[in-house]
Formats: structure tokens, sequence, C-alpha cells
């Protein structure tokens, strides 16, 4: 019986371990497209509004909300584009990168520096997103059924 | 206060220690100065490119570019309506028309003041029982022209329709869409729009009795005021000038003069207290007091 259970729990642990790193996968391409819907947004704020950063950014998905929140304290644009970046959910470097050079293009001065600006963000988020989600294709399975079979085999060896 | 909001900590401590003052400069390479009761007074504090730079940034949020529409006519408008004078290097596209301003040189911050009451000596003149007269404040400038034509504004404003066309934002103090200065219960402010084209705007949607706005002088002004005349809003308006033979050089005022259109002339001392009227004059009745 305690054998029994103990390779449930195996078997349990090994399946959501699978699980979680399937779910980052996930939880990175919808945080890229999020973000990337939220640059299209802010492109057209810019080209028709023209509005402060605060007000551009504010409830427009995670990374640019905690930005707007981040700038009401006190922060400058790119300081507070750049911490969301680093703190809210599971980017990987290079897609912080692309944030990040984008914050450093945010002192552009005139409208049409900003929108350039976000035009290259948008292009190259894009291309993360692709790159995302070929890899939740390639890996997400693979880390389900790894973590099934993972589990298994550890209770045919416990067992 | 205005100081510790956008200014270095040091700065603002030493202006936090001095009254009265209309305007403080901030010149890149030299030291900040201001204007208190019609003196300049220097500080020791020098500033730098970068202070500046940072300064600008603060004023704007953050965000020049949503700046760029005022700065290239040569302001931002900040919190509690203050105004500022920018300098710096224009950019222009192939008309010669300024598409935005870099590399800012200086800065003047000139601290709106409301003072409720400043235009008690003027009212009587520009207004008996229902009826109000098309009226030209004169004055040179940092006399009290737009401090009177507020609170005249608000005087008017509390008791008929108002209109303010607020071309740079001084009389009404509008900031992020909220009136900061109190211009009447019933006074709607067209902000930061052309004079004319404000004008204009206020006089087909908002249906006022009479129209307010500053420093007019140009003839596109005065086909504006023209339209108003037609369909019976008055209108309050000020000129920069010592006396009304000054005013009279600018062809917009000379047209306006011509066509009958102002009923009272207000000057106001170009020495003396800020605000005092120098004289008075009925232009229909050819009187002055």
């Amino acid at each position: 019986m305690v054998r029994l259970l103990g390779a449930a729990a195996v078997l349990a642990s090994s399946v959501l371990t699978g699980g979680v790193m399937a779910k980052e996968l996930d939880e990175r391409v919808k945080l890229l497209r999020q973000t990337q819907d939220a640059a299209v947004f802010i492109k057209s704020e810019l080209m028709y509004r023209a509005p402060v950063f605060e007000e551009c950014f504010r409830g427009r998905g995670k990374i640019f909300s905690a930005a707007a929140r981040y700038i009401k304290e006190g922060q400058s644009p790119t300081e507070a584009l750049e911490r969301a970046a680093s703190e809210v959910g599971r980017l990987t470097k290079g897609d912080r990168e692309i944030l990040t050079e984008y914050a450093r293009g945010l002192c552009a001065e005139e409208v049409g520096g900003q929108t350039a600006n976000v035009s290259l963000l948008i292009t190259r988020l894009e291309a993360a997103v692709r790159e995302a989600e070929a890899e939740r294709q390639a890996k997400g399975r693979l880390y389900r059924s790894g973590g099934v079979l993972a589990g298994l085999a550890f209770v045919i060896m416990l067992i | 206060m205005i100081y510790e909001k956008y200014l270095p900590q040091e700065m603002a401590m030493w202006l936090e220690g001095r009254k009265e003052i209309t305007d403080v400069t901030l010149i890149a390479g030299k030291n900040m100065f201001v204007v208190r009761r019609g003196i300049i007074e220097e500080s020791n504090f020098p500033v730098t490119r970068a202070a500046l730079n940072l300064i600008v940034e603060r004023m704007c949020r953050g965000s020049v570019y949503a700046s760029q529409g005022t700065i290239k006519r040569g302001y931002i408008t900040i919190d509690g309506g203050s105004r500022v004078g920018v300098v710096g290097s224009c950019v222009t596209d192939e008309s010669g028309k300024v598409t935005h301003m870099r590399d800012i040189i200086a800065i003047n911050i000139r601290i709106a003041r409301e003072i409720v009451g400043a235009a008690d000596g003027i009212m009587g003149y520009i207004k008996e029982g229902t009826r109000v007269y098309n009226s030209l404040l004169i004055a040179p400038p940092s006399r009290g022209k737009t401090t009177i034509l507020r609170d005249a504004a608000r005087q008017l404003g509390d008791v008929m329709k108002c209109a303010i066309a607020d071309e740079r934002s001084e009389i009404a103090g509008c900031e992020g869409g909220r009136v900061n200065c109190d211009v009447g219960k019933y006074t709607v402010v067209a902000d930061g729009c052309p004079k004319k084209e404000g004008m204009m705007m206020l006089l087909r949607s908002m249906a006022p009795e009479v129209i307010l706005t500053d420093e007019i002088g140009g003839e596109e002004d005065e086909e504006a005021i023209v339209s108003l005349m037609n369909v019976g809003v008055k209108i309050i308006c000020t000129a920069h000038g010592y006396d009304e033979g000054d005013v009279m050089r600018r062809r917009g005022i000379r047209l306006l003069m011509e066509k009958g259109v102002f009923e009272r002339l207000i000057v106001l001392s170009s020495i003396g207290a800020i605000g005092e009227v120098k004289k008075v004059i009925d232009v229909r009745r050819n009187e002055k007091w």
C-alpha cells in the first residue's frame, strides 16, 4: 500500500513537472502576444493622440501596465519599462532585450521617432512570438509526455 | 509647490525662500535667476545641460514628444497652469514651418497667479447692469493683463455664459483636460487652439455671450472678432502696448478700431503698482476717465 502511494506520488510529481515546463512555454507565448497587441495599440495612440507614456501604457498588458505604475511612482519611462520587462512574467533573455532596446528609444523627442521605435518593437515581437510558438510546438508535447514517461519509469524502477 | 516637483532640491529650496517671484529663468551654462517685483536676482546655481534636459523631461512627465505641439510654439504648460517658455534649436520643414524643437537651451517658468478681485478696478467699465462692453485692455508685458483678464472671466463667468480662447493655456491654466484657474461657473475654455480657430469654434459650438482672449493684434484676429460682432457676441481682450496710440500701429487692431468694434479701451499703468488703471476711454462717446 505504501509502495503504491509512493509510486503515485512519484508519478504525479513527474507529470506535474512536465506540465509546468510546458506551461511556461504557453505563458511565454501568451505574454509576448499580449505585449505585441499592446504595442500595436500604443503605436496608434502615439500617432493620433500622443498622450504621455503613463497614460499610453496604462491597462495595456501586464508589462506595459507595470511600467505605467512605475512611471507613476516617479521612475523615468526607460527605467520603468526595463524594470517591468525584468520583473513581469517569464521572458527569455532575448525577449527582455527586445523590450530593453525599445525602452532606450523612449527618449525620442518627437512623435515620428516614437512611432518608428514602436514599429520596430512590433516587428521584433512578431518574430519572437513566431519563435516562441515553434518552441512550444516542438517541446510542449515532449515535456508533457516526457513527464508521464519519466514518472512511469521511476515507478517501474521502484516497484 | 512646482519648484520641488521639477527642479533639483537645492534650487527648489532657494526659490521657496523667496516670495513674489514672477519668473524663474534657467539658461544652460549660466546661473539660474529670477524676477521679483520687477528686479532680476541671480542665484549661485549654475544650470548644466543635463539638469535642464532632466527638468524639461519632468515637466513633460517623461514624454517630451507629447508636448512637442506646444514646445514648437515655444512653451509647455505644467501643473497648476504655470507656463514654461522654451527656446532651443528649431527643426523646420521645406516650407519653413517649425516641426519640432530640440537641444533646449533655456526655459523661463512664469508663475501663474490667480488674484481674486484683480479685475475689480475695471469691471465697472466693462459691465453696466446686464450690458457688457467690447473692451480692450492695453498694457506692456508683465503689467497684469492676463491676471486681470482671468479675474474678469471669473466675475463675468459666474453670471453669464462666457468662453475663453486660450491659445497658450495662460488664462485658464488648462493642463491634462483640467481647468486649474477659477474662470467662472459658466465659462468654457478652448485650450491650446490658435485664437482665430478657437473663437470660431466657441462661437459655433458653445453659444457664448462673451468671449475673452489674450494678446490680439494680427489680421486673423480681426476677421474672427468681426464674426463675433456680427452675431452679437461681446469680446474682451488684451493687447501689448503703452497706450492706445501704441496698439493702433498694429493693423489688426487698427481695422477693428476703424470698424468701431471696441467700446472701451482700458490702459494699465506702465509704472507703479501692477494692474493699476492709467485711463479708460469710452470710444463711442470719446470720453476719458
